[in-house]
């Protein structure tokens, strides 16, 4: 048997082992060795050397008081593939598996339906022609062909006592190239766009993205073991991380539906919790792992009930505004209404107002006015929203006051703020 | 279904192209390492010509030739095909001349039901408009094989013009849901919404020079960010797509920079008020003299009192 290959060590057994670091240094990018708590000092040093290998002209340092900062910085209009798909190419492996990826393939690359014993037969000749002796077990192969098998990559039929692979037909994907180079960097789970785009001589370069959130590409195993549960109607057990990738806590859930935000780039879960059957949203980015467990209902029954908690959820539409479900649970959605006034040549307001408005109404009122009304369970969350109309509103209600209170509130206390500020450049300028 | 395997491992990738070339003629050492720093990245260049020679991975021949007898080729995973599969159901695939027929059979990795996307705009493109899929078409096609097109392009405000330009890139936005397109004419870069096309006829080649797309002019702001009602990560998550630097200057105080192209000043203006009391803009000038305007405007128009300084 061979032994592991040297110096390799950029290459990670568990994508998991650097995500909370990757999170760390491309969301935030100011957390030194010190401040960052989930793992040790030297574990720190390790996912830090991969990642600046991996990233490249990417990855960044700064020197703080507290230490050496790292971080991941690009602006992402300016790169036409997403940088961070690399660490997902990263898997470490032993000789074994490149030794008989290539000669598996090579052994069945003219068609031939093979049994193990031809199989080795073939990788024997192809090795006889090795610069140095290759020894491998037979039940190594085997299990080499169980896992291709089992990827899609070969298939098999049982004659008599011995299985027979033959390997699957290789499609061109070439006449794909546009749409790869497009929803590589769209889709959900885009990386394996990127793995397809790996296999092409001319990938496409026409594409340039806006508005690029790429952070999601951390959380893609976490959506991948989500969208399978779904499919297959199970619960999950879903464990929740800190801000500082620390394990948290646990929950079981049914999983419903993957939420996301395209005006800032969070992905959620969005499920029902198996302790009260309420609905339950959890970031994606804040769950570290995903465990299956098994149902006691059939899977037709799974199907049915996914069904109807869908319908449930999708009843709700219009009272709610982005990812929670606080107020859901037993109680009435709140009225929030606000006016902004629109000049005559501010059309960009008006669009805005229209574009934007998702499960609320719009009215035009008499003087240029325009007023937006919505009927939402959590009504907080739409202050952001209504923030970014400042300089235009003309009234804010809502019929639960303490939202208008905190608008107004926090109305008062960003002013302060610019006050304060100018006052200090004031008192510096006489100084 | 593993999405984090070797198979589609950059190691993997780098390995079969030095046995693509390998099985046309020697390769060298030099061979391998231009072939990984073309192919991989990280310290791949020094690892895989290592053990490719050291006999850690016997692939090579003593002279330098593949012991494989074919080019290295791979089916395509389930994986892969599911995804795909996904791929064909999402509505802007229609864009694309694309025949995914091959995976009719296949289960998607996800369906337009299992994702949710709650705030989309209202106002996106409309893909399925055959006319704006020929357009879209039309000008994928200028820009691969570097032609020029006749443009008739409807304005915002419905003034039509008729131009020759040159595209460059097609530029999506999935907040704004929307194609623009860059091209090049008379020498200067020209943005155009792909929805505003109304035709567009293929030209022939380009010939001499063209400008550079992504050379824009970019600004820089600096924020102060309170970490107050998890402030911190809604402001660095929100602004994860630009190129930004984040240094701790108290407790709970952080200063942000960020650089954004200088097209976009009134969108980011907006995006900078949604935070509240939370992100205060300390620089520049002229971009904090704006804001406070607006929250002046916006205390008279509520009949509060504004704070003496601002």
């Amino acid at each position: 048997m061979a032994s592991k290959a040297r110096g390799y060590h950029e290459l990670l057994g568990h994508f998991r082992r650097v995500r909370a670091y990757m999170q760390h240094f491309y969301v935030y990018g100011f957390y030194t060795r010190d401040e960052f708590t989930a793992g040790s000092a030297r574990s720190y040093d390790n996912e830090r050397r991969r990642v600046e290998g991996w990233m490249g002209e990417h990855y960044g340092f700064r020197m703080t008081k507290n230490g050496k900062a790292n971080f991941i910085a690009f602006d992402s209009r300016s790169v036409r593939r997403n940088p961070l798909y690399r660490a997902l190419k990263s898997k470490t492996f032993v000789p074994n598996d490149i030794m008989l990826h290539f000669l598996i393939l090579d052994a069945l690359r003219d068609g031939a339906e093979c049994g193990v014993q031809e199989i080795i037969r073939r990788c024997g000749q192809r090795l006889d022609a090795a610069s140095a002796p290759f020894v491998y077990e037979e039940n190594t192969l085997r299990d080499k062909l169980g896992e291709y098998e089992e990827m899609g990559v070969l298939s098999s039929r049982k004659q008599g006592r011995d299985r027979l692979y033959r390997m699957q037909p290789c499609t061109d994907v070439a006449p794909l190239a546009a749409a790869l180079a497009f929803f590589s960097e769209t889709a959900p789970c885009g990386v394996v766009g990127s793995y397809l785009e790996d296999r092409l001589d001319t990938p496409c370069e026409a594409f340039r993205m806006k508005h690029h959130y790429i952070a999601q590409t951390f959380d893609a195993e976490v959506m991948l073991a989500l969208l399978e549960a779904m499919h297959a109607g199970q619960d999950v057990v879903i464990h929740h991380m800190g801000r500082d990738g620390r394990a948290e806590s646990r929950q079981t859930v049914t999983p419903l539906h993957i939420l996301r935000s395209v005006q800032d780039g969070r992905t959620y879960l969005l499920a029902v919790s198996c302790r009260n059957r309420a609905f339950v949203s959890h970031r994606l980015d804040r769950i570290s792992a995903v465990k299956p467990i098994r149902r006691e209902k059939g899977a037709e029954e799974a199907m049915e009930e996914l069904q109807a908690l869908r319908q449930a959820f999708a009843a709700t539409r219009e009272n709610r505004w982005g990812a929670s479900v606080v107020g859901m649970a037993g109680k009435k959605p709140q009225r929030v209404s606000f006016t902004i006034r629109v000049s005559p040549w501010e059309a960009h307001a008006r669009r805005r107002m229209y574009r934007e408005y998702r499960g609320g109404r719009v009215e035009e009122l008499e003087g240029g006015l325009l007023r937006f009304t919505a009927d939402l369970y959590d009504p907080v969350e739409i202050l952001p929203w209504v923030r970014t109309f400042i300089g235009r509103i003309t009234s804010f209600e809502c019929e639960n006051e303490a939202v208008t209170r905190r608008f107004r509130a926090d109305l008062a206390e960003l002013a302060d703020a610019y006050a304060r500020q100018s006052g200090a450049a004031e008192g510096e300028v006489q100084a | 279904m593993m999405l984090f395997n070797e198979f589609y491992g950059s190691y993997y990738r780098a390995v079969a192209e030095i046995l693509r070339q390998a099985l046309e003629k020697p390769v060298t050492r030099a061979d391998m390492v231009r072939i990984c720093q073309e192919f991989s990245f990280g310290d791949a260049w020094l690892n895989i010509p290592q053990a490719l020679t050291d006999g850690s991975w016997p692939l090579l021949t003593g002279e330098g030739r593949a012991i494989i007898r074919r080019e290295p080729v791979r089916p395509l995973t389930l994986l892969e095909k599911r995804w795909l599969k996904a791929i064909s159901l999402d509505p802007r695939v229609q864009l694309f001349d694309v025949d995914l027929s091959f995976v009719e059979d296949v289960e998607p990795l996800f369906t337009p039901v299992d994702m949710i996307c709650f705030d989309a705009h209202a106002d996106g493109d409309d893909y399925a408009d055959p006319a704006y899929r020929a357009h879209f078409r039309t000008l994928l096609q200028a820009i691969s094989e570097g032609r020029s097109v006749r443009m008739t392009y409807a304005s915002r405000r419905q003034r039509t013009m008729v131009d020759e330009v040159t595209p460059l890139r097609l530029e999506y936005s999935e907040r704004d849901d929307c194609f623009r397109v860059l091209c090049a004419h008379k020498n200067a870069v020209k943005v155009r919404n792909l929805s505003g096309v109304r035709q567009c006829e293929l030209l022939g080649k380009h010939e001499g020079g063209l400008p550079d797309p992504d050379a824009r002019e970019s600004r820089r702001v600096v924020l102060e960010v309170t970490d107050h009602r998890n402030a911190l990560e809604r402001v660095s998550m929100h602004f994860t797509h630009l190129r930004k630097e984040v240094e701790r200057v108290g407790e709970r105080t952080f200063r942000m920079t960020l650089w954004y192209d200088a097209s976009d000043e009134p969108e980011m203006l907006i995006r900078v008020l949604q935070f509240g009391p939370t992100v205060r803009v300390l620089e520049p000038a002229d971009f904090r003299s704006e804001v406070e305007k607006r929250v002046r405007e916006q205390l008279a128009l509520l009949g509060m009192e504004a704070p003496g300084d601002i």
